[in-house]
């Protein structure tokens, strides 16, 4: 059993400081201790400075855990105090719980995740914990694209429009062609030439073929489109 | 400032609890009663004397505890009477082992603070003990109809849920409550997950004129996150800029993009 001013030395040290060195289920004791001997959260937040008693409530809500889920506390596994504390929120048998903090191990979930798995899960009631975690990471899923933005040297802009002439197309149209021939078509999202740069948007598999083509022929990718225009028109004309 | 009559035990069938107390509703708290039956009551509830009865101020649910261990009298600080919404400031601030409190009334108080105090959210702060972004999300709830409130105090919407649908039911000049509490039945009905939920204000602001299940439907859309891969030349010009305009890089860029976009007429 600690002191109360160790109780306190260890809620100065971790709570003021907002850096959680200690294993938070034994934060949370000594909050518990020390709202007992205070009386209120209020007065224990107050005794150590915090503006708001919420984190004393938070970490306190950690010894409500089941046994299981405090075990990966203890064995260092589960560091997030604010995800069991969304956990301990959690009005579902204690199964559940284990299973989201688990969860949280191995795949690696943010208590941000947490949160809204919780939430959701409070509301669909007839969902498995497993469900609503897919729901959620799936929702949280964003479509990476990228818009590239890459120079036109004069003379290279000069060749693609004298060769698109002789094609009969356009410049766009070449420029589209040639580089299509080393990547992917379908990871090129829309393509412009302007005067002296051209823009390519491309999904994410394009960018990272773009980059790794890009390396490999030791070109900056800045200048990725323009080069290749230039060498395909200079060593292998069309027609 | 609150003036104490005195400290009494004072028998708990005689203390009323009025119908706005801010703790309307009562959950078992096990922590709660294991402590009083183990160390008795550390702090006093606070009541005032109202007729020949007393009127609780601060501790409902430790009157609650004390009550189901079969106790007959309590230990009461009694102090002089107070209104409704010094009772529910109080109430607010001294609720011990504080859980969260029903929304409406700590919009209310927030919302009296904030007039009685002409603005200052930091005066706001000190009386509730409560960070700045909480105080600001209360006082944000000034639009929300009463039908979200309701479902609030149902435990069917989150807080949050009803400021972001609240918000979804706002253009600049307009507030389409109707569009709002649609959006609110939804997310209440699980057809939005949280993070769908966080999108509706800004969805809404880019497409004022879309019917709640346009919104609804764009919200559950995967998002695209453009990043912008640009020349040297360019990043050099646009911390120039951002220097200049005295903005991070990344804020000069989204202006540059806006102000040229627009220029072209592209919207």
């Amino acid at each position: 059993m600690l002191t109360e001013e160790e109780d306190l030395a260890i809620l100065i040290s971790n709570l003021k400081s907002r850096k959680i060195k200690r294993n938070p289920i034994k934060v949370a004791e000594s909050c518990e201790r020390l709202t007992q001997l205070y009386g209120s959260y209020v007065n224990v937040a107050r005794k150590i400075g915090l503006d708001s008693p919420e984190m004393i409530r938070e970490f306190e809500a950690l010894l409500r855990l089941p046994p299981e889920v405090k075990k990966l506390y203890e064995d260092g596994k589960l560091k997030s105090a604010v995800a069991g504390y969304w956990i301990s929120r959690m009005r579902r048998i204690d199964e559940d719980k284990k299973q989201l903090a688990e969860a949280i191990v191995q795949r690696k979930l943010t208590a941000h995740d947490v949160r809204d798995i919780v939430m959701y899960a409070e509301r669909m009631h007839n969902y498995t914990i497993d469900k609503c975690i897919e729901i959620i990471k799936e929702s949280k899923q964003v479509e990476k694209q990228y818009l590239i933005v890459m120079k036109l040297p004069d003379e290279t802009a000069r060749m693609l429009e004298r060769e698109a002439s002789r094609l009969g197309t356009t410049p766009k149209l070449l420029a589209k062609q040639i580089i299509g021939e080393i990547m992917e078509q379908k990871d090129i999202l829309s393509f412009a030439v302007r005067k002296s740069s051209i823009m390519i948007r491309v999904a994410e598999e394009g960018f990272r073929a773009m980059e790794m083509i890009a390396k490999k022929n030791k070109v900056e990718l800045e200048d990725f489109a323009g080069n290749i225009i230039r060498t395909r028109l200079e060593h292998e004309p069309s027609g | 400032m609150l003036k104490t009559i005195g400290y009494r035990k004072i028998p708990i069938e005689k203390i009323e609890i009025a119908s706005d107390y801010v703790r309307t509703r009562i959950e078992e708290d096990e922590w709660l009663e294991t402590s009083i039956g183990r160390l008795g009551l550390i702090q006093p509830i606070v009541v005032f004397p109202k007729d020949d009865k007393y009127q609780l101020v601060v501790g409902r649910r430790r009157l609650e505890a004390l009550r189901k261990q079969g106790e007959k009298e309590v230990e009461a600080r009694i102090i002089e009477p107070v209104d409704s919404m010094i009772a529910k400031i109080v109430s607010i601030v001294e609720n011990e082992r504080r859980r969260s409190l029903p929304f409406r009334d700590t919009v209310t108080v927030c919302q009296y603070l904030y007039q009685k105090y002409k603005g200052s959210i930091e005066k706001v702060m000190e009386d509730l003990h409560m960070s700045r972004n909480d105080v600001l999300k209360y006082l944000k709830f000034v639009l929300v109809p009463e039908e979200i409130v309701q479902m609030v105090e149902e435990g069917k919407l989150k807080e949050r849920e009803a400021e972001a649908s609240t918000l979804a039911g706002l253009s600049e000049t307009t507030f389409d409550k109707n569009k709002a509490i649609t959006i609110a039945e939804a997310i209440a009905k699980g057809e939005l997950t949280p993070e769908q939920t966080r999108r509706l204000p800004d969805i809404s602001t880019e497409n004022p004129k879309a019917s709640p299940s346009e919104i609804i439907s764009v919200a559950r859309t995967r998002p695209i996150r453009l990043t912008l891969v640009l020349p040297k030349r360019i990043v050099e010009a646009l911390d120039r800029a951002a220097d200049e305009y005295r903005m991070d890089r990344k804020d000069m860029a989204k202006t540059a993009l806006d102000s040229w976009l627009s220029s072209m007429g592209y919207y």
